[in-house]
């Protein structure tokens, strides 16, 4: 009776094997994957492709009574964002980094791989390399992975995000050197100091493209009385937003519902206003820059200091955020090239290098 | 490494819109009336590093990363585009930045290590697996077979001829030992019941489509299990019924119109015949009634119990075999 239970047991191993052949299979006609799963952005990189995808998180929802389908996934989904109807939600399944709608994002990480592999007749089965906020705890790293999972992944490797933005930057991270780097995110802003394939301090601040874009509209709300829409403000930091005073002046136009009359207003900001109304979230980071600083060992901070940190993420993109930050912390401050792909270059990069077996990268789950 | 960086730049000098960097960036600064030190502090670099940049000498510099970073806050600091210093710098130095890649074949070899590995310890496992099974079904199947017909002296052995035909032959023992006294035996686990029925289900698919497929041949009449049940509710009855002493002495001829096997108990449960008789054969028995007949092939036999013909017809089952009682 054992004998038989054991040969169930050997014939249930056996059926995984073939499941695990079968997916195997499948994972011929696929290719490798890096996700940047971002709050405000989701990027892929194809091994040998480079970047291939570079959509928005953004879901459009459609409900049929208790039914939901999705309506469309990334810039279209955006564009609908705050003009959606009451059957269609738009949702933005990512918040903080971490997965804030579980089949949300599952779908819609189901239709970015699809897309990546359009060409296929077979379902893919991709490996994927996704990148992880580093102070993100089990249960946000498990989903993450689970989601990746359930939208077809062979094989899932997590990555602490700013270990990818370093690797992307080209940061010399597998020698004996400290290396700084700050990935201003749409959601969060990570900082690390890596040295030796490995993070030796870091800091994550939930402030990030988000947090900007709700002071702008905070701000816009108390001084104009007017209400503007998240990706009005988007638009006003991307075109006239700053960090330092000394920068250039712009100044662009805009339309808000005014909240005392109810009626749309057109009025006219400028950079100043918009550095005013950025102060808070941005000293926010200075300050988790300078503690990362603080706690760093002495030879990594002489390192730093010899060579400077590294800007990575949307945020970088803001005018003048490194002037304020080497102002701030009197360290040469560089912009990485192509900030906002740097971490999926990164990952696209360390994918190649589980290849080659360093899998000291890789952030355990 | 100045000298090294010069060299293109002579060649190509019949580009001369593009500068070099170095040259765009000092041009700048001098044109601001800045010092190469003011410009070290207002970018919090190293003393030496602006002089590098300004004279190509990108080997002081801690990488190309930080290079290319250092080129375009210096640029930007001096109001120029980055993009035109970074043009500028590609032109010229493209080659010194181009980044050790991985090449192809770097990646691909330890990919195709795995997929020759994989395969083989898959096969391997699927070759010991498919053993492994094979010989635990035979290892199962075969003692439960023999335990079955061990513990059951009536069951037949099957033999399979050359011919292609199966022949039951029944073990004969010293002491036949009835099959109830078996099930109920405490010594004997439940198990080997469990494992005679089943065995005698097999045999029993087997005979039929024998029987089925040739009327000549030998019917088995396996059914232990029923047999045992029949015999242990009719022999406590029989034996202690009065009328069965008076009845010792009656006579039961069998004659055979065809080959076939048979085995007949008497009240006593002492087994007077059993084994296969040929056709024309005449046998007549002695014994206590009442007598349990177990016919292999019902329709091969004509039964005489005290002169007269028992109908065996009425007890023949759709496989062939008769089971009844005689002088009951």
């Amino acid at each position: 009776m054992a004998l038989l239970e054991f040969a169930q047991h050997r014939a249930y191993l056996y059926l995984g094997e073939i499941k695990s052949m079968f997916k195997r299979l499948r994972g011929l006609f696929s290719s490798d994957l890096s996700i940047d799963l971002g709050t405000a952005n989701t990027l892929i990189y194809v091994r040998g492709r480079g970047i291939v995808l570079d959509e928005p998180s953004v879901v459009a929802i459609r409900h049929h009574g208790n039914q939901r389908s999705v309506a469309a996934v990334g810039l279209d989904a955006k564009r609908m964002l705050g003009r959606t109807p009451g059957n269609i939600t738009a949702i933005r399944p990512m918040k903080d980094g971490v997965i804030a709608d579980f089949h949300v994002t599952e779908k819609m990480l189901q239709h970015f791989i699809n897309k990546v592999h359009e060409n296929n007749i077979f379902t893919p089965s991709p490996r994927v390399l996704v990148c992880v906020p580093c102070m993100s705890t089990q249960v946000e790293r498990r989903a993450i992975k689970e989601s990746a999972m359930g939208a077809g992944a062979r094989e899932v490797f997590l990555i602490e995000e700013p270990m990818a933005a370093a690797i992307g930057a080209g940061l010399p991270v597998e020698e004996a050197q400290g290396s700084m780097v700050v990935d201003i995110g749409g959601g969060t802003t990570e900082i690390a100091i890596i040295s030796l394939n490995g993070v030796v301090y870091s800091e994550s601040v939930r402030v990030g493209g988000d947090r900007f874009d709700e002071a702008i509209v905070a701000y816009v709300r108390r001084h104009y009385g007017s209400l503007i829409g998240d990706a009005t403000a988007e638009r006003i930091k991307q075109e006239i937003g700053c960090a330092h005073k000394d920068s250039e002046m712009r100044e662009i136009d805009v339309r808000g519902r005014n909240l005392a009359e109810g009626i749309p207003r057109s009025f006219t900001l400028n950079s100043n206003e918009i550095l005013d109304a950025l102060q808070e979230p941005l000293s926010s980071i200075v300050q988790a820059v300078k503690s990362a600083l603080e706690q760093s060992p002495p030879e990594l901070a002489s390192d730093i200091a010899e060579r400077g940190l590294v800007l990575t993420g949307g945020g970088a993109l803001l005018r003048d955020i490194d002037k304020l930050i080497a102002e701030e912390t009197g360290l040469p401050v560089v912009i990485a090239e192509e900030p906002l792909t740097c971490v999926a270059r990164g990952g696209g990069k360390a994918l190649e290098m589980i290849d080659q077996h360093t899998f000291d990268l890789l952030a355990t789950d | 490494m100045s000298e090294k960086t010069e060299a293109p730049s002579t060649q190509e000098s019949s580009t001369p819109e593009i500068k070099r960097p170095g040259e765009i960036l000092r041009a700048a600064r001098e044109a601001r009336g800045w010092t190469q030190e003011e410009v070290c502090q207002k970018l919090n670099l190293l003393p030496s590093y602006v002089p590098a940049l300004e004279n190509h000498e990108f080997d002081i510099l801690p990488g190309k990363t930080f290079v290319r970073g250092y080129l375009r806050t210096y640029a930007r600091l001096l109001d120029i585009g980055p993009d035109e210093i970074m043009t500028a710098y590609y032109h010229y130095f493209a080659e010194q930045d181009a980044e050790p890649q991985h090449s192809p074949l770097q990646s691909i070899k330890p990919e195709r290590e795995e997929s020759t590995w994989a395969p083989k310890i898959m096969t391997l496992l699927v070759v010991v697996v498919v053993v492994g099974l094979a010989v635990f079904w035979w290892q199962s199947r075969n003692p439960s077979e023999v335990v079955a017909m061990l513990n059951d002296n009536n069951a037949p052995i099957a033999v399979d001829t050359l011919d292609g035909r199966t022949i039951l032959e029944p073990v004969t023992s010293p002491q036949a030992t009835p099959n109830p006294e078996i099930a109920q035996d405490p010594a004997n686990p439940s198990v080997t019941e469990e494992e005679a029925t089943a065995d005698a289900e097999a045999t029993e698919v087997s005979t039929t489509q024998e029987a089925q497929a040739t009327t000549e041949e030998t019917p088995a009449t396996p059914e232990t299990e029923e047999t045992a049940t029949d015999q242990a509710s009719a022999a406590p009855e029989n034996t202690q019924g009065p009328a069965a002493a008076a009845n010792a002495q009656n006579k039961l001829v069998l004659v055979f119109k065809e080959r076939c096997w048979l085995q007949i108990k008497d009240a006593d449960n002492k087994t007077l015949l059993s084994g296969i008789r040929q056709q024309g054969e005449e046998v007549t028995l002695e014994g206590r009634a009442p007598f349990n007949l177990n016919i292999g092939n019902g329709g091969g036999v004509r039964v005489y119990y005290q002169g007269e013909e028992i109908s065996v017809a009425e007890h023949v089952r759709a496989n062939g075999t008769a089971r009844f009682n005689v002088g009951a």
